[in-house]
């Protein structure tokens, strides 16, 4: 197959990496450094190391080496200006002294310079480029098991098997894309008994997730695991695995030595020449150098002569005085003199795979016998086997050099002199010694670097290796994108049943949580939206309008102690409410403020109908339920608002509209204002609620939501004759603050009592104890006069305040503007807004912050509209 | 007649609608034969949300869904009786159901309720987050083929069938109507 690397096409076999299909094609070097621009070429070949980070179809930062090629991909470099073999940025190696660790927190703090200096550094900075038009599809998928075992190598399958002998259900996790571990690479570590891989798969408790790394392990054994399925069309799927116990069989992976120029292209660790030798037969150079003590020297130098690589020399690590090359590596300056040769294979210290064992909260300690940081106390239901647990670990000879390019941290070019500075400057402990240098903060995470950091950090303050520690290891390790996090890209919606309704007669809409809502209705116009929102005003104070308002929070409460409870939660009394009567409804909690409000009708002697504003139906139903929980009430509360259509329709002519479509008797003594009935609207049963947000003659219709597009069809199709208008949010803000009707959570805040917006009527102190009455007898005695006061103003002058605007009196900010808009019954601006208690008088002057000026305005304390509230009770 | 959340969902599929006590319903989207045999091999997902639904705190005559301590909720084909002292929910919740062989595997994408065998047998319940909604699920298999009914607040109706449709893809998920139902029925 072919895939092409800029423009230019790549032959890969079958089972190839990206990587490795570029370095038989004769690609020595994969990208270039994050601070210097240095070239950097594979060197772990098994996606531990940033040397080889690319972008594949548009998706940066992708790990070449381990990520299968597949045919017509477009690989390309990143980070590299003009390109991989000539990068400009290469210069600021010239400059490393102005830039010591720690550089921009004690440079260019001058104001001038910094603001110079910032957007360049930005532009610099960084790896990959995000292309949002990158085609990405991700998935998620849950999976339970009372074994999870990670990782397929040797220990691993044994652990799965014995596990599913026992009768378990087992996950067997692997992040290859064949199980094996070191089996497939290394021929020291052993032969792959044939059998095994059949048995694992053909054992039906067996699961087996290939290509899959574990990135983290939460509380109560919740793996996160990260699959990339190379032959779906899914880029991830992250996989949220539930296990009873886990068996860690991660394994170690090999890290570097430190010498001069030890991250230049060419030097590569053993595992990974072997790595590209067994797994794609690709030979990593021609004449190489061993460098490490003598048993894995031995054993490296037979594999590498099988593979057709001459070996020029096995050096020890104490020998080493650096490599040396110009980008790539020329050669071996040892003790005993220099030697030419174009690959240089490090035996590095083996530092087993103990993340997931901390995360898990297992205790890992340094063990002085065996060179590494091994798991000593494991939590409950985690074990750890092999060479996690350091089964075959002896790492000797762990040399931590100081030298200006012994890189430590490739992924941020931190060199081991840069970490000695950090501890002289004071960060010598291990965990701010990370965070002052960026040290195991890149894309590694610390795999290539955490036991050469500490190493240095040892040698420089003399402590022990058991004193120093390890950073903590937090997920994800390693590292995953946000759309895995995120998922597939779906939100949950919330529609109305006459959402297509609104969709045909052109409406605007508004995201209000996760509902949607008609803004206002385009209608086939072409008029703008102020024009649009004017008529759907008018229509509903001249003629009717019908607005659809099911996202009201519905409950229905019912029960012989429905009163007492509702008694107890609101302000108002309920137990007393008439069958065919509604009341507003305020609830406050124990300190007096208000949490939400609504109306509440009394459908029959035991059944109440609750309605609450539409963000907070949760918490009210939740509400309920917690002060019931303490009473042996006869309550019972159950969320309908899903199961009804609600609709207001209002206007002079609602009543004659209304009455061609239901037998219901309309007429005002016998169905006065705040009155319900239950009776048939086109033959559809209906709650008929006469209340008036909007402050016109209307009820609010409740009917089934499964018929509730029918209804809203026919009031529309009979009241055009009348002149009727769907409108939307916008005209019904207008209306109601026109009324001077207060929104919950919009003109209130967390620290409104009802006397503050003058809402007190709707508090009956004479009732039994009820939630927030203390408090509220309190406010309501002592009238404090520190509080500010919720009042109506008339702008004098053109303009309109945004929500938020300042309130301004003699200079002095004075409280804010809570909703305004403009009244075509005022011909003025009006608004709602918070002010000092001597300004809440009718008539008083006040100065609102317009356009960065100011406006006068009158505060009046009577809704602009109808104060005697007339057209209600029409 | 009545119409649930999926209405115009159906429509934009193709279905074909007949009336079932009362409401509008997808009889079929290609045909009865070749939906039911989709749902024997594959997976299915139909609207029954036009089935009666009662909300009750004390227990009723079987059968009935045990949701918790004296939450239980009766479900069944109309004309159902109300049980004493219950509140109808029947336009509360629209009610998808998934069924076929490979319907635990399209619910394991969507959801982290365990459903294998021994945990969630034929007749189990449960509430949990299915596609970031909140969920009821009943599973009533038939004729040994696994099916489970996934109970959401109407308003998310829409958002959830698209969530389990675009899940279902790689088992091969098809919508199904009435008219296999009964196929697969009897």
């Amino acid at each position: 197959m072919k895939f092409l690397f800029h423009n230019k096409p790549i032959e890969a076999r079958p089972g190839d990496t990206i990587g490795a299909a570029l370095y038989r094609n004769g690609q020595r070097i994969f990208s270039r450094s994050f601070k210097y621009h240095r070239p950097r070429g594979l060197m772990c070949v098994s996606g531990k190391c940033p040397n080889c980070l690319m972008n594949v179809d548009g998706i940066p930062n992708i790990r070449t080496c381990i990520t299968p090629a597949r045919e017509e991909m477009t690989v390309k470099a990143q980070n590299a200006y003009p390109s991989l073999e000539t990068d400009f940025l290469s210069i600021t190696q010239r400059f490393d002294w102005l830039m010591p660790v720690g550089w921009y927190y004690k440079t260019l703090t001058y104001p001038a310079m910094w603001h110079a200096a910032e957007p360049t550094i930005r532009k610099v900075a960084g790896l990959g480029e995000i292309l949002p038009s990158a085609p990405t599809e991700y998935e998620h998928a849950w999976a339970h098991a009372e074994t999870g075992v990670i990782g397929g190598g040797w220990t691993g399958m044994q652990a799965a098997l014995a596990a599913a002998e026992r009768g378990e259900q087992v996950i067997l996790i692997d992040d290859q894309a064949a199980l094996g571990g070191q089996l497939l690479y290394r021929e020291s570590a052993g032969q792959m008994p044939g059998d095994v891989i059949a048995r694992l798969q053909s054992t039906t408790n067996i699961r087996i997730l290939q290509n899959s790394y574990c990135f983290g392990l939460y509380e109560g054994n919740l793996l996160g695991v990260l699959q990339r399925d190379p032959h779906t069309a899914v880029s991830e799927r992250l996989i949220h695995l539930r296990a009873r116990q886990i068996v860690v069989a991660t394994g170690a992976y090999e890290t570097p030595l430190l010498f001069p120029n030890n991250d230049l292209v060419g030097v590569m660790l053993s595992t990974g020449v072997l790595r590209l030798l067994h797994l794609y037969g690709v030979p990593a150079g021609r004449r190489a150098v061993i460098v490490g003590e003598s048993a894995a020297a031995e054993e490296i130098s037979a594999e590498l002569g099988a593979g057709g690589i001459e070996l020029m020399a096995i050096v020890k690590p104490d020998a080493v005085i650096r490599a040396t090359g110009a980008g790539k590596v020329d050669g071996i300056q040892t003790q005993t003199g220099h030697i030419s040769c174009d690959l240089i294979v490090i035996c590095g210290p083996r530092v087993p795979d103990t993340g997931l064992i901390a995360q898990a909260g297992g205790k890992i300690e340094w063990s002085d016998a065996q060179g590494a940081f091994l798991p000593t106390v494991l939590p409950r239901l985690v074990t750890a086997v092999g060479d996690a647990a350091g089964e075959s670990i002896a790492n000797t000879g762990i040399r931590f050099a100081a030298s200006k390019r012994a890189f430590v941290c490739l992924c941020s070019d931190v060199s081991s002199t840069d970490l000695c500075d950090g501890i002289a400057e004071g960060f010598d402990q291990i965990e701010t010694l990370k965070r002052y240098t960026t040290a195991t903060m890149g894309p590694c995470q610390g795999r290539m670097c955490q036991l050469s950091a500490i190493g240095v950090c040892v040698r420089e303050t003399g402590r022990s290796f058991a004193q120093t520690g390890m950073t903590t290891s937090r997920p994800p390790n390693p590292g995953v994108t946000l759309g895995a996090l995120a998922g597939p890209n779906h939100h949950p919606v919330r529609r109305t049943p006459m959402h297509y309704a609104h969709s045909n007669l052109g409406a605007v809409w508004m995201d209000m949580g996760d509902w949607q809502r008609p803004r206002y209705y385009t209608n086939r116009s072409t008029a703008s939206e102020a024009d649009r929102v004017l008529l759907e005003y008018h229509s509903v104070r001249e003629a009717a309008g019908l607005i659809d308002v099911s996202t009201l929070g519905k409950l229905d409460v019912r029960g012989a102690d429905s009163g007492k409870l509702l008694d107890k939660v609101y302000t108002h009394r309920f137990s007393d409410l008439r069958p065919g009567r509604v009341r507003y409804a305020l609830m406050c909690d124990e300190g007096g403020v208000i949490l939400d409000d609504g109306t509440i009708s009394r459908l029959s002697e035991g059944c109440y109908f609750v309605t609450t504003t539409s963000g907070n139906l949760d918490f009210v139903h939740q509400w309920l339920e917690w002060h019931l929980s303490c009473t042996k009430w006869d309550v019972r509360i159950t969320n309908v608002t899903a199961g009804y259509g609600a609709m207001n329709l209002a206007g002079p002519k609602s009543r004659d509209i209304l009455r061609e479509l239901t037998d219901c008797d309309l007429d005002s003594t016998s169905f006065p204002y705040m009155a319900c009935r239950q009776a048939e609207v086109k033959g559809i049963p209906a709650i008929l609620l006469r209340i008036g947000f909007v402050g016109e003659t209307g009820w609010e219709i409740h009917c089934p939501a499964e018929s509730a597009e029918e209804l809203w069809r026919a009031i529309l199709d009979t009241g055009r004759e009348f002149g009727i208008q769907p409108f939307g949010v916008e005209a019904q803000r207008l209306l109601r603050l026109e009324k001077r009707h207060v929104i919950v959570g919009v003109d209130t805040d967390a620290l409104t009592n009802p006397y503050d917006a003058d809402m007190g009527w709707a508090v009956k102190l004479d009732k039994n104890d009820f939630v927030g009455k203390r408090l509220l007898t309190h406010a309501q005695t002592t009238k404090d006069q520190s509080r500010e006061h919720l009042v109506g103003f008339v702008l004098q002058a053109p303009g309109l305040p945004p929500d938020g605007a300042a309130i301004v009196v003699d200079g002095q900010p004075a409280g804010r503007v809570t909703s305004s808009r403009y009244s075509p019954a005022k011909t003025a601006g009006i608004g709602l807004a918070w002010v000092k208690t001597e300004k809440a008088q009718e008539g008083a002057l006040i100065d609102v912050r317009v356009d960065g000026g100011l406006v006068k305005a009158k505060v009046t304390m009577t809704p602009f509209y109808d104060p005697e509230g007339r057209r209600l009770r029409q | 007649m009545k119409r649930s959340a999926l209405f115009y969902l159906h429509q934009r599929a193709g279905a074909e609608f007949a009336e079932c006590h009362g409401w509008e319903m997808p009889f079929s989207f290609a045909s009865p034969e070749a939906e039911e045999s989709q749902v024997h091999e594959h997976a299915g997902l139909t609207d029954l949300s036009y089935r009666q639904k009662f909300d009750t705190g004390t227990q009723p005559p079987p059968p009935f869904w045990n949701l918790g301590k004296n939450h239980y909720l009766v479900v069944g084909e109309p004309p159902l009786d109300p049980p004493a002292e219950s509140t109808d929910v029947t336009g509360v919740y629209a009610d998808l159901f998934l069924a076929g062989p490979r319907s635990k595997a399209v619910l394991s994408k969507l959801t982290s309720l365990n459903v294998s065998e021994d945990k969630f047998p034929d007749l189990s319940c449960a509430q949990a987050n299915l596609a970031h909604v909140h969920a009821i699920v009943l599973r009533e298999d038939f004729r040994s083929i696994p099916g489970f009914h996934i109970l959401v607040s109407r308003e998310y109706g829409e958002s959830v069938w698209e969530a389990i449709v675009h899940a279902g893809q790689e088992f091969h998920l098809q919508p199904f109507g009435l008219g296999a139902l009964r196929l697969l029925r009897y």
